[in-house]
C-alpha cells in the first residue's frame, strides 16, 4: 500500500473512531481499555485474513506488530458469543411479519388482530408456530415485550405495537446494536473498496446548506419516505416462499438487509466578502 | 355447386399477431366500453336514463363546437386551492411544529387559518372555509377554537360538486395519456408514465391493509415528484412567453368486483 493510500486510510480510521470514543468515553471506556481491545481486533483480523485451520502465532505477531506471548494469550480468549441484540431476532422479525401480514391474524379492519397467549387457531402460539417453528414461545413473546414491540393488556390479550424487533436505545441492548450497525455499514464499505467491480449498492446524499427552520419537515418527510422503502423490503425479505424454513439440520441461507439512517449536524456556511456563499464547513 | 370458402384454423401464430392488429371495430368497442362505465357511473349518482341521454347528446355537441375543458370550473380551481392549503400547511415552517408535523392554527390571527384560507381562497369567508372542511372530515377541531388537518390529501368523503368536476379532469388526464404514449410523433418527446399493476386472489379482508399500504406510497411518490418540481416551477417573475404546461401525478387503487372463482382461468398477476 502506498504511503499517500496507507495516509487515507489513517484519516478515515480517525474520522471513524472520533463517534467510537465518544461512545467509549461516557461509557468510561478508558484508553487502556480500548487498546487492549483494538489488539484483539488486530489478532483476529491476521487469523482471519490467513484462512488457515490453525492459526500461526508468529505470522500474526509479523502482521500486527504484537508480540507472539501476546498474540498467543489473546487467541486463547474465548470467541465472543452472537450479539444478545441479535440473537432470535430472524424469529422474533418473522413472528412480526406474519402478525402484520397473515391475513389469519389479522381483524376485520386489516390491522394486526390482538391474539390471546394460547388456542389451537389465532393465538400467539400458533402464530409463533407458524412462523418461527420454535417451542421456546415464552421467550421470544418476553424479547418482543422488552422491545415494545408487543404488549400485554389487562386482559391478557397480546397487542403488536411495532412491525419491527430493533428500537435502538440507550441500554445494553443498544449499544449492541449500534455496534452491529457500525459493523454492518464498515463491512460494506470495505467491500465496495475490495471489489470495485462487484459492489453492493451503497449512496450516500447530503447538502450542507440545509436551513436550520427546514429541517423537522425534511426530516419528517424523510423518515416517512424511508419507513415505506423499508417496509416494503421487509415485505420482500420476509416473504415465507423466500425464506429457509427451519428444518431438522442446517440450511444454507443469506443475511441480506438494508440499512438507511438520517444524518443531522450544524455546520456554517461562510459568507465572503463579496457576499457570495463558497463553502460550508462543520464546526469542530 | 357453389364453391364454399373454408375459414382456415386459426393457428396460435395469427392468434398473437391478432392482439397488435387494430381495426376500427377494437375503437368502437373501447369507446363503447369506456361510456358503458361512465354511463354506470352516471346512474349510481342518481342520473336517470333521459337525463344520461341528454348528457351524451350535450357531450356531442361540445365535440362538434371544440369545448372540451375539463379542469377549467370554478369549483375544480377551489379544490386545487384547498389542495394548496393543505400543502403549505405541510411545508412551510411558519405552520409546523418542531417534530415537523402540521401545528393546530387558530381561526384568526398572525399565521392562522384565515392567513392560509385568505391567501389561497381569497373570495371565501376564513371560518366558513373551516367549517366546510371540518364537516368533509379534512379539518379536526382543537381545544381553544383551533384546527389541524387531518390529512394531507384533499380528498371529500362525499362526491360533492368539487369532486364531480375533478373525475372528467382525472378521465381526460388518463386518456390523453394514452393518447399521447400511443402517438408516434408525440412519443418523439418522451412518453408519460402509465404503469399499473393488477393483482388476483387477494383475501376480501385485506382490502383495508392494502389500502392503507398504497396510501402510504402513494404519499411517497407524490413527495418525491413534488421535490423534484418545486425548485424547476417558474416564479410568477419569469419573463412572459416562455412556455409551459399542467403536469400531475394520480394514483388510485381499484377493487374489481368480480370475485374470485377458482375454476377460471385467471394470470396469477401482471403488471
Amino acid at each position: 500500500m502506498s504511503e499517500s493510500l496507507k495516509s487515507a486510510v489513517v484519516g478515515a480510521a480517525l474520522r471513524l473512531l472520533e463517534p467510537l470514543a465518544k461512545l467509549l468515553l461516557e461509557a468510561g471506556v478508558g484508553v487502556g481499555e480500548f487498546h487492549q481491545l483494538a489488539k484483539r481486533a488486530y489478532v483476529n483480523a491476521a487469523r482471519d485474513r490467513a484462512q488457515e485451520a490453525r492459526p500461526n502465532i508468529s505470522r500474526i505477531a509479523v502482521l500486527t506488530g504484537i508480540t507472539r506471548v501476546e498474540v498467543a494469550s489473546l487467541l486463547a480468549i474465548p470467541a465472543g458469543e452472537e450479539p444478545v441484540a441479535e440473537r432470535g431476532r430472524h424469529r422474533a422479525e418473522r413472528v412480526l411479519h406474519g402478525w402484520w401480514h397473515d391475513a389469519e391474524f389479522l381483524g376485520r379492519d386489516g390491522k394486526p388482530a390482538s391474539l390471546p397467549l394460547r388456542g389451537a387457531k389465532r393465538s400467539f402460539v400458533s402464530l409463533v408456530k407458524r412462523y418461527a417453528g420454535d417451542p421456546r414461545v415464552a421467550t421470544l413473546l418476553e424479547e418482543l415485550v422488552r422491545v415494545k414491540a408487543v404488549r400485554q393488556r389487562a386482559d391478557g390479550q397480546l397487542e403488536v405495537l411495532s412491525r419491527t424487533f430493533v428500537t435502538a436505545r440507550w441500554d445494553t441492548q443498544g449499544i449492541g446494536i449500534a455496534g452491529e450497525r457500525v459493523h454492518d455499514l464498515l463491512e460494506t464499505l470495505v467491500h465496495n473498496l475490495k471489489h470495485p467491480n462487484a459492489p453492493r449498492y451503497e449512496r450516500f446524499v447530503v447538502s450542507t446548506e440545509v436551513a436550520p427552520r427546514f429541517v423537522p419537515m425534511l426530516l419528517r418527510d424523510v423518515s416517512e419516505q424511508a419507513d415505506v422503502l423499508a417496509d416494503s423490503f421487509q415485505d420482500a425479505l420476509n416473504d415465507p416462499a423466500r425464506s429457509v424454513r427451519p428444518a431438522d439440520g442446517p440450511q444454507d441461507a443469506r443475511r441480506v438487509g438494508l440499512a438507511i439512517f438520517i444524518v443531522d449536524e450544524p455546520t456554517t456556511v461562510e459568507t465572503p466578502a463579496s457576499g457570495r456563499k463558497t463553502r460550508t464547513q462543520r464546526p469542530d | 355447386m357453389p364453391r364454399i370458402a373454408k375459414r382456415k384454423p386459426r393457428t396460435a401464430a395469427s392468434r398473437s399477431k391478432e392482439l397488435l392488429r387494430t381495426e376500427q371495430k377494437h375503437r368502437q368497442r373501447m369507446a363503447e366500453q369506456l361510456l358503458s362505465v361512465i354511463l354506470a357511473f352516471a346512474k349510481d349518482q342518481g342520473l336517470s336514463r333521459a337525463q344520461c341521454r341528454r348528457a351524451c347528446q350535450n357531450a356531442q355537441a361540445n365535440i362538434d363546437h371544440h369545448r372540451i375543458e375539463p379542469g377549467t370550473g370554478v369549483r375544480f380551481a377551489a379544490l386545487l386551492q384547498i389542495s394548496d392549503i393543505l400543502a403549505v400547511w405541510y411545508r412551510d415552517p411558519a405552520f409546523l411544529d418542531k417534530t415537523g408535523r402540521p401545528r393546530a392554527l387558530s381561526l384568526s390571527g398572525t399565521d392562522s387559518f384565515a392567513t392560509l384560507a385568505r391567501r389561497f381562497l381569497p373570495e371565501f369567508e376564513p371560518s366558513e372555509v373551516a367549517s366546510i372542511l371540518i364537516a368533509e372530515q379534512l379539518l379536526q377541531r382543537r381545544p381553544n377554537r383551533r384546527v389541524a388537518p387531518k390529512h394531507r390529501a384533499a380528498v371529500f368523503t362525499t362526491l360533492n360538486p368539487m369532486m364531480l368536476e375533478r373525475i372528467p379532469v382525472l378521465v381526460k388526464g388518463l386518456v390523453t395519456t394514452f393518447g399521447h404514449n400511443a402517438d408516434p410523433a408525440a412519443r418523439k418527446s418522451g412518453t408519460r408514465c402509465d404503469q399499473s399493476t393488477h393483482l388476483a386472489r387477494l383475501p376480501l379482508q385485506l382490502l383495508p391493509a392494502f389500502n392503507a399500504h398504497v396510501k402510504r406510497l402513494a404519499q411517497v411518490l407524490l413527495d418525491s415528484a413534488d421535490s423534484w418540481a418545486q425548485p424547476r416551477l417558474l416564479s410568477p417573475e419569469s419573463p412572459a412567453g416562455l412556455p409551459t404546461a399542467n403536469v400531475g401525478v394520480e394514483v388510485f387503487s381499484f377493487v374489481d368486483d368480480d370475485t374470485y372463482k377458482p375454476s377460471r382461468k385467471r394470470p396469477r398477476s401482471s403488471r
